[in-house]
This record gives structure tokens, sequence and C-alpha cells, in this order.
């Protein structure tokens, strides 16, 4: 009997041990390469003159190389959860966010018609011009044509077929 | 056989106590920078009830003063809100309320409507870890837990943050046992001021649905609320960023129209009021700082006390006693945080600290 209670309390034990990897502690040891393969794709890059910015890289390069921005925003999320910042400069605004402890690109978002995408579209293009840069593989909802290459999401707002805002966003790995 | 079976007992009771404690030192305290973890558990040292009931997200929690609600009109009220906390939160945390309580009216904030999952596991763990299990809890978290999360993590935390062990801080041993409390009646109190400056563009959406599952539980809130007898009224708390956008509005004014309830989007009657952003913000016109929160609590007393049902509880001796506790606490806090927003011109226990000269 004192043999059999020794027995269970060890394989007790040893359940709960193992239960200890089926955790997303666990579970994140495993992670799949796709996301690493999906940021080696060619993605959608925005271009201010020289200075080429990437969804997902890292921002100080990026931050000395446009100069000062005309104002930035910072936004704690709740509870500090994060923080985003956005820097607003002529016809553009980008958008950065802490990632393992790094200040990364997250999305440029084109607020004029002064600044056009290397592609050659702008606030003001047709979506005919859009369709002839990047293509018909794309998906339309609510006037919205979005591509999507790599780790990046490039999507163009119309109304009436004109283009009136566009959109560089970083694509999270789930 | 008998002292075999008693040794037996011992020692599990033993390793039991033992694996408790564990989990007690890890999980995460709350109780520096980020207090929002402990909203959900302080509702349940309340002693006396509550006739309105206010839920949502960090808008519903940070921009109005349940101590001014009674103070000027009698009117017992918590505020079940966490960061970012989402529909079916709001469901399961009222009907996790209503096992105790039924408040005369709920106030809930539809900004979390534009929220169609949930992008952050804390938001998840700091908004149910703390409510008591009942079969609300578990559809909650069944409801809204992302992927990566697991229920068994939810019953056993030790399962989830036992690699905080590596991470343990001064506070995870000065609190093992008790935390204070953070809030007051859920109100999260901040005494700084930062005014609204300019926000980036309103960003375009390509669809301004709201999400199937969140209007499901819209509806299961005015159900349960019809059920109950209780007066439902929504609301949308002032802030400048992020957008509100037109579309949303407009869906939520039809709903409000087509079930006949109260919708009360506070950026519509900034001026009666009285909010000024570039006093009544800690952050620049997100969210209202205290003085901003007690005029929102005078601006919504006018409205909650027309509602039958509503009584003046500042004539009961038990609940004014209850409440002058509460006031004196408001009260000690807010003046601690004024006196160091004046002297250093912010507030060290929200303000991560700059790295210093030699870099630590």
């Amino acid at each position: 009997m004192r043999k059999f209670r020794m027995c269970a309390a060890a394989a007790g034990l040893c359940i709960l041990m193992a239960a200890v990897p089926m955790t997303s502690y666990g579970f994140s040891l495993f992670r799949s390469n796709s996301e690493t393969e999906a940021a080696e794709e060619t993605a959608y890059e925005f271009k201010k003159g020289d200075t080429v910015i990437s969804m997902g890289a890292e921002a100080a390069p990026v931050l000395t190389a446009l100069g000062t921005a005309k104002d930035t925003f910072e936004q704690d999320s709740c509870a500090y959860q994060g923080k985003s910042i956005v820097y607003l400069y002529d016809g553009f605004e980008m958008s950065t966010s802490k990632v393992d402890g790094k200040e990364c690109i997250e999305s440029v978002y084109v607020t004029g018609n002064q600044v056009s995408t290397p592609e050659g579209i702008k606030i003001g293009s047709g979506i005919e011009d859009v369709k002839k840069a990047y293509g018909t593989d794309y998906e339309e909802s609510f006037g919205v044509y979005r591509y999507t290459a790599g780790n990046t999401e490039l999507s163009f707002y119309t109304t009436n077929n004109v283009v009136d805002a566009i959109e560089y966003l970083v694509i999270v790995a789930q | 056989m008998k002292k075999r079976g008693f040794v037996f007992l011992i020692l599990s009771l033993f390793s039991i106590a033992v694996l408790a404690g564990f989990q007690r030192l890890v999980v995460p305290k709350y109780m520096g920078q980020v207090v929002e973890g402990n909203f959900t558990a302080e509702y349940y040292r309340e002693t006396t009830p509550h006739q309105v009931l206010f839920l949502g997200n960090c808008e519903a929690y940070e921009n109005l003063s349940p101590v001014v609600l009674f103070r000027e009109y009698g009117i017992t009220s918590y505020i079940r809100g966490n960061a970012n906390q989402l529909m079916p939160q709001s469901y399961y945390l009222l009907e996790d309320t209503l096992r105790t309580e039924t408040p005369v009216a709920v106030v809930l904030n539809i900004s979390s409507m534009k929220e169609a999952v949930q992008e952050n596991e804390s938001y998840n763990r700091m908004t149910m870890d703390g409510m008591r299990w009942s079969s609300s809890k578990w559809k909650a978290i069944e409801a809204t837990k992302t992927e990566g999360e697991h229920m068994v993590e939810y019953l056993f935390p030790v399962l989830r943050f036992h690699s905080r062990i590596k991470e343990l801080e001064a506070d995870d041993f000065t609190y093992f046992w008790e935390r204070g409390t953070v809030s007051h009646n859920g109100f999260y109190m901040r005494a700084d001021v930062r005014p609204a400056g300019e926000f980036p563009a309103e960003r375009r959406l390509s669809d301004y649905s709201f999400s199937e599952q969140n209007w499901e539980y819209l509806d299961r809130i005015r159900a349960l609320c019809e059920e109950q007898g209780i007066t439902l009224i929504l609301m949308k708390s002032p802030a400048l960023y992020p957008a509100w956008h037109s579309q949303w509005e407009e869906q939520i004014v039809s709903y409000a129209e087509e079930h006949d309830l109260t919708y009360l989007n506070c950026m519509d009657h900034l001026d009666e009021i009285g909010i000024d952003f570039s006093q009544d913000t800690y952050d620049g016109g997100l969210h209202m700082n205290v003085y901003g929160a007690e005029k929102m609590a005078r601006y919504f007393g006018e409205l909650l006390k027309e509602i039958p049902g509503i009584t003046d509880g500042r004539t009961d001796p038990e609940l004014l006693a209850v409440w002058e506790e509460k006031g004196r606490f408001y009260d000690s806090m807010k003046m601690a945080q004024e006196t160091e927003f004046a002297e250093h011109g912010y507030l060290s226990q929200f303000t991560e600290a700059e790295p210093s000269s030699d870099g630590s």
C-alpha cells in the first residue's frame, strides 16, 4: 500500500512537470519559421528621398536620416502595455512601437499628395494607375485595395476610384 | 496503517502549500506603474451595495469619480472596468456582480465596441485573473482568450507565471500576503496634467462594422438589464484620440434609438460638462485626470439622480460612514499626487525611470 501511494505521488509529480511545457511558455519554444520566411520575401517599402523606410525595421537609423520631424506624438497604451510614437513629416506620418526593447517602424500613413510611393502612386491617383503599378493580386473591400508582400500590407483607400489615403503596415506575426 | 495515512496526508498538504506559496510569489502584484491588474479583485472587498454600476475599458475607469458622485448626490457606484476590457468581459463582470447585488442603473461605455479581439494577453490577465471563480469567469475566459492562452493557466496561474521566478521584484515579497487598495471604487486617480496638443491624422478604415460578437454581447447586456429591471445607459467618454469615427457613432445612435436607450456621447457636451483639455487630462487628451473625472461625476449625477429608484445615500448612517472613509482615502491620495506633481512635474509611480548617465 505504501509503495502504491509513493508511486501515485511520483506519477502526480511527473504529470505536473510534463504539464509545464504545455503552456504558452512551452509552446513559444517551438515557434514556426513562417514569420522569418515572410520577412525574407520582398516587402513593400516607402521612400523619402534616399531614405528607405521598411516596415518592421529598426527606427533609429531612419529617424536620423529623415531629420527632425515636424511634430511627434507619443501614446502609452492602456496600463502601459506598450507605447506608440507617431512622427509627423511633410506629406506622411511614421508610427513606431517597441519590439523586444527596440523602437521599430510599425506603419507609414501618407497624408498629402506631395509624396508618392516608389511605384509612383500618390493621393489623387486613379485606381487603374494603382493596378498598373502593383498588379491585380489584391484584396478589395469597401473601396480599400490591399496588397501584401513579405511582412508589409500596402493599402490604397479610395473614394469614387480615386486614392485618398495610402498606408504601409507591418504584418504582426500571430 | 493509520500513521502512514496521516503522514501521506501531511505530505500532500505540505506539497500543496508549497505550490500555493510559489504561485502567490510569482503572480504579478500590480502595485507599481501598472495597478490596473488589481481592479477586478478590489470589488469583492465592498461591504455595501451600489446603485450604479459602470462598465467598460479605460474610458470607464479613468473618467468619472464615484467619490464625488456620492459626496454631491449620495449616489453609490462602482466602476468594473479594466484596461482594454472587451464587451464579453463587461457582460460577464455584470453577471458576476448580479450574483451579490442588483444596481438600479448600469452605465456601459461603448468605446470597446471597436475592439473585435484582444490585442495583448496582459489585458486579459489583468481583467480576469481577479474574478472569483464561477461560470461567468469560465465563460469570460473562453470568449476572449487569445491564441496561445489556455484555460488551465487561469485555473493554475503558476503555469503561466512560473518564469517570473527569475524576474522577482521587491513588490513580489512586500505584497506577498496582502495588496493595498489602488482604486477608488474602481476609479483610477491621476492628479497630473498634460494638456492636449496636436494629434496624428485620423486614419481611414476599410470597414467600420462592429464585430458580431460585440453586437451579441451588447444585446446580452441590454437583455440582462431588462430582465433585472436595471436602467441601461450607453456612454462615450470625452477623448480626443484615438478617433471615434462618425460611422461608429451612427451605429450606436441607431442602436440606442431602436431599443429606447439613453446614449450620451460626452464629446457633444463638453461645454456643459465643463471639460477643458488643457487642464482636465493627464495624457494629452486621451483620458481625464481627477479634475476632469470630478466634472464628469457632477454631470452624470444630474442625469442619474432622475432615474427612478436612485436615492440619496447620504441619509443612511452606515453608507455615510463607509463613504466618508472612502473619501478620506481619496483626498489623501489626491493631495499626495498634487504635491508631488507641483514639486516634480510628474508622478514618479507612473513614470518610467530615465537611465542614469552611467547607463544603470
